[in-house]
């Protein structure tokens, strides 16, 4: 009898700890995902950016945070997660750029593109539009 | 007979006190409701053309001599023709009516009950000081009341997508509790304004085009707006100078205009494109409407954190995502849904505390629609 009601409790335990388990396995999972993308975004960023090649790097960066976003999203399943909020808001932040990598570089598209780091800019990003700009303002020189 | 009866109200007027109590300040420090009653006659202004079209020219004329306090002998002389003029007031309303507001001047007298922490800016000399004086009473928010209500059926009128005027409301109870004299660090008057926000508008790959539209628009409806927006046009007025954004009969009035031309410049050109498919695809959804008001209005603040919620929430229907708006989403270093959670919090705050029955009651039922006309 004892044993009848043991077993049972043991399954539920076990099941929960494999499920914790997956989920963090998930967790990891996810956390790499999104250490790589920022691994490549500064590899990106401390890289030395020229005018004549900075389309072809940007979007090569942009094309992989997307595939990574896309990874992360599908690890999230329904739901949301920190590291999917931040690569989010990464793309947008990254707007600006892309801006430039879609157009020539001329006065008009350099105006633009500052103008929208402008309307991005919060202090809890402070680092991540100076970097954006110190870019744009080497670019549009 | 009626243009000699307004110019014996505007003479006689100085006699008296304003008709109204303060709801917040001092009544002696009427700054505000001075500039207000002389914008009202300055058909240069804005505001002369808010109070025409709000029939407000006349009753609040005749209304603060019919129930202001005589001051001199000489107006306690004039006693007959006060009575005179309060019957004209009063026949006034009767015949001609006052069109609709667009909100219960009941909610904004609530969301003006909340005290700031900023400073307060006295005009034209731009001098900020921590006084938090200046006399806000009903006509003055009637008054914010009319421009609010001119200047979104004049949006509308010119197919301009903007905030509804619920979430209009709640935005401004947040960002000054309707005392347009307020300021921040960064942003000032009624809409809190930042300098990116202001030339945003006037960038003609962004929101030049809706000063344009409204400058160039023959509607009625447009009146007042296309004063400021023509004024614009020829000369950009300067964020630095805050009285053009605070002062009352050009920079409040121009506040409200850019704060809800701003709102539809981030329409037009993030918010719509991002959820355009969204938008198709839950077209008839009942709380697709509520998700457009609150993705406009989380677009007040930063555009990157605010088209990333919007990439974040676009994989939930309409009724998850809405709800999900209100709920925190972290991100290494902030929470995209910040200033949507500011807000709800301070419109549930007016609702517990500032707001009065019956009105109280029909918050608690309906929300913020309980706000409006």
């Amino acid at each position: 009898m004892r044993k009848l009601i043991i077993v049972p409790q043991v399954f539920i335990i076990g099941l929960i700890c494999s499920s914790v388990a997956m989920a963090a396995a998930g967790d990891l999972q996810l956390r790499k995902v999104y250490n790589d993308l920022q691994a490549s975004k500064t590899a990106f960023f401390n890289s030395e950016i020229i005018k004549q090649d900075f389309s072809q790097k940007f979007k090569i960066l942009d094309a992989e945070i997307r595939a990574k976003y896309s990874q992360i999203q599908i690890l999230e399943g329904d739901g949301l997660s920190v590291e999917g909020n931040q690569t989010a808001l990464d793309l947008e932040l990254l707007e600006p750029l892309r801006m430039l990598a879609r157009n020539q570089i001329t006065k008009k598209s350099c105006s633009e593109a500052k103008h929208q780091n402008e309307l991005n800019a919060s202090p809890d990003e402070k680092d991540q539009i100076q970097t954006i700009e110190n870019l744009i303002t080497k670019l549009c020189q | 007979m009626k243009t000699l009866l307004i110019l014996s109200a505007a003479l006689f007027s100085t006699h008296f006190s304003y008709a109204n109590q303060c709801i917040s300040g001092d009544l002696k420090a009427t700054e505000l409701l001075d500039q207000m009653k002389a914008a009202s006659t300055n058909t240069n202004s804005p505001a002369f053309h808010v109070f025409q079209a709000y029939k407000k020219v006349d009753k609040p004329e005749g209304q603060s001599l019919a129930t202001g306090i005589c001051q001199s002998e000489e107006c306690k002389v004039k006693n007959d023709q006060l009575n005179d003029l309060k019957k004209f007031a009063a026949a006034n309303d009767n015949i001609l009516g006052a069109p609709n507001l667009l909100l219960k001047t009941d909610c904004l007298v609530a969301g003006s009950k909340f005290k700031a922490s900023s400073s307060q800016i006295s005009c034209p000399s731009g001098k900020r000081s921590k006084n938090f004086n200046f006399c806000i009473n009903r006509d003055f928010l009637e008054y914010q009341n009319a421009i609010i209500s001119s200047f979104m059926s004049c949006a509308a009128k010119s197919g301009i997508k903007t905030l509804d005027a619920a979430h209009l409301m709640k935005m401004y109870t947040l960002e000054s509790g309707f005392r347009p004299n307020y300021a921040y660090p960064g942003g000032v008057g009624i809409g809190q304004l930042t300098s990116i926000f202001v030339k945003d508008i006037h960038q003609a790959h962004r929101g030049r085009k809706y000063l344009n539209k409204i400058a160039a628009s023959e509607s009625a409806e447009c009146k007042a707006a296309k004063v400021i927006s023509e004024r614009d046009l020829k000369k950009q007025p300067r964020h630095s100078d805050n009285c053009s954004f605070v002062s009352v009969g050009d920079g409040l009035e121009r506040n409200i205009l850019y704060s809800i031309l701003g709102t539809a410049t981030a329409w037009e050109k993030n918010i719509e494109p991002k959820l355009r498919k969204y938008f198709a695809k839950y077209k008839d959804h009942p709380q697709l409407e509520e998700v457009k008001n609150l993705a406009l209005l989380n677009s007040y603040g930063p555009t990157g954190h605010a088209m990333a919620l919007l990439e974040r929430l676009s994989k939930y229907p309409p009724d998850r995502f809405a709800q999900a708006m209100k709920k925190p989403h972290a991100t290494e270093r902030a929470d995209l849904t910040k200033y949507i959670q500011r807000i709800e919090a301070r419109q549930s705050a007016m609702a517990k505390t500032m707001l009065l029955e019956p009105l109280k009651s029909q918050y608690a039922k309906d929300g913020v629609k309980a706000c409006v006309n």
